[in-house]
């Protein structure tokens, strides 16, 4: 086996996308051309670094571009639920206008639900990707939980925008207006697609072993005093004593105490559910690509 | 000067190397070589993927070209490695002189 051929296989094994490899071992080929003597290091450990640096950039991106594309989607959900509102309180006289009021009861709650966990999970994979920005290598460990938030994030955006309320919201034909249906199914296939990042993150996963850190790794806290479950316990009250209050300036405290006391409860449902998945409870380590002893023969 | 001494240095010389002039691999490792006087060793192999690296974070930028038939990838710095590669001599010259300063 030759080295470059060696070097192909290598970078092939540690998940190194084709074009990428196809330009490595071209600028390796015109290396060895100007000295074929030149050593330039075993094919392995070079295939792992340009594999460790990849699988790094595409955790880290993989978080800001969900998180990009979930704001996004919020953006355009809250943009088509204004025109909405604004044609409601215009006399538009041929425009059919209002939720489908039936599915919207049978999805409101997976809709609320779902949208939660997108803007927590997205927030959380932000977070984790920003106290990991200057990290030249981050562990197995850390481009799993990012992938995992990412991935949760996204499907539960996902099914946010397929089931949102707002697709029920018509005009009349031969105007020029938003179909928030076709919102929907656009902000679906976006997010689809950047499903792209986490099972890509499945092949291509940095060698290095290490646990991940935890909430209080997120938010920067070394003081042993505040867990994970003390953080979780607090965002919940936090919750409750907001939405509450919410309930009290609508002139409903019993609703609003009820809401708030669904929606902490909902917080520490997902805490407990997702929490070890998402590396929130306790450091999840990993295990890193391992690769087999021994070497080919090659010969440069 | 062994490879371990040149660790989060590696950057800054590739940087130095290649504001000058646009160089392809081979290129910048023996202007790495000539500067140093030949003291520079570090396994060829592993300028490559610093190269990559230095690409995506927008510090370098490449091109193919042709060089007697072959396909080769020159390599030049962006403003933004101008930039990074300032710092760097600043920081070397804080860090020089500091161990300078302990150890004499």
């Amino acid at each position: 086996m030759t080295y470059l051929n060696a070097l192909n296989a290598e970078l092939r094994r540690a998940g190194v996308p084709a074009l990428r490899r196809r330009r490595i071992v071209t600028e390796f080929a015109d290396h060895l051309h100007e000295n074929p003597s030149a050593e330039l290091g075993a094919p392995r450990e070079l295939a792992r670094q340009f594999a460790d640096d990849l699988a790094t950039r595409l955790a880290r991106r993989a978080a800001v571009v969900a998180f990009t594309g979930l704001a996004l989607t919020g953006i355009a959900f809250a943009a088509v639920l204004l025109i909405g509102t604004r044609i409601v309180l215009l006399p538009l006289g041929t425009h059919q206008v209002g939720f489908v009021t039936r599915r919207a009861t049978i999805v409101a709650p997976l809709y609320v639900f779902a949208a939660q966990v997108a803007l927590a999970a997205g927030v959380l994979a932000l977070l984790r990707a920003w106290r990991l920005r200057r990290v030249p290598v981050i562990t197995a460990a850390d481009a799993a939980i990012l992938h995992r938030r990412v991935g949760v994030a996204l499907l539960a955006g996902i099914l946010t925008a397929a089931s949102a309320p707002v697709s029920g919201i018509f005009a009349a034909r031969g105007e020029v207006y938003v179909r928030p249906a076709d919102v929907s199914g656009i902000c679906v296939l976006i997010l689809l697609a950047m499903l792209w990042f986490p099972l890509r993150g499945l092949t291509l996963r940095p060698s290095r072993a290490g646990a991940a850190g935890d909430l209080r790794f997120d938010l920067g806290s070394r003081d042993s005093r505040i867990t994970p479950l003390r953080i979780a316990l607090a965002l919940s009250a936090v919750i409750l004593i907001v939405v509450a209050a919410a309930g009290l300036v609508a002139d409903d405290p019993y609703d609003g105490i009820a809401r708030g006391l669904l929606d902490g409860a909902a917080c520490l449902i997902g805490f407990v559910v997702l929490g070890r998945y998402l590396g929130l409870r306790t450091p999840v380590e990993t295990p890193a690509k391992t690769q087999p002893e021994t070497q080919p023969g090659i010969a440069q | 000067m062994k490879a371990e001494e040149l660790k989060g240095h590696l950057d800054g010389l590739i940087l130095s190397v290649v504001a000058s002039e646009s160089l392809h691999g081979y290129a910048v490792i023996e202007a790495l070589k000539q500067r140093s006087g030949g003291d520079l060793a570090l396994p060829e192999g592993t300028v490559y993927p610093a190269l990559h690296r230095l690409e995506a974070e927008g510090l370098l930028k490449s091109e193919w070209s042709t060089a007697s038939g072959r396909r080769r990838r020159v390599y030049s710095i962006t403003r933004r490695g101008e930039t990074e590669l300032g710092a760097s001599r600043e920081r070397w010259r804080l860090f020089s002189s500091t161990i300078e300063a302990l150890l004499s």
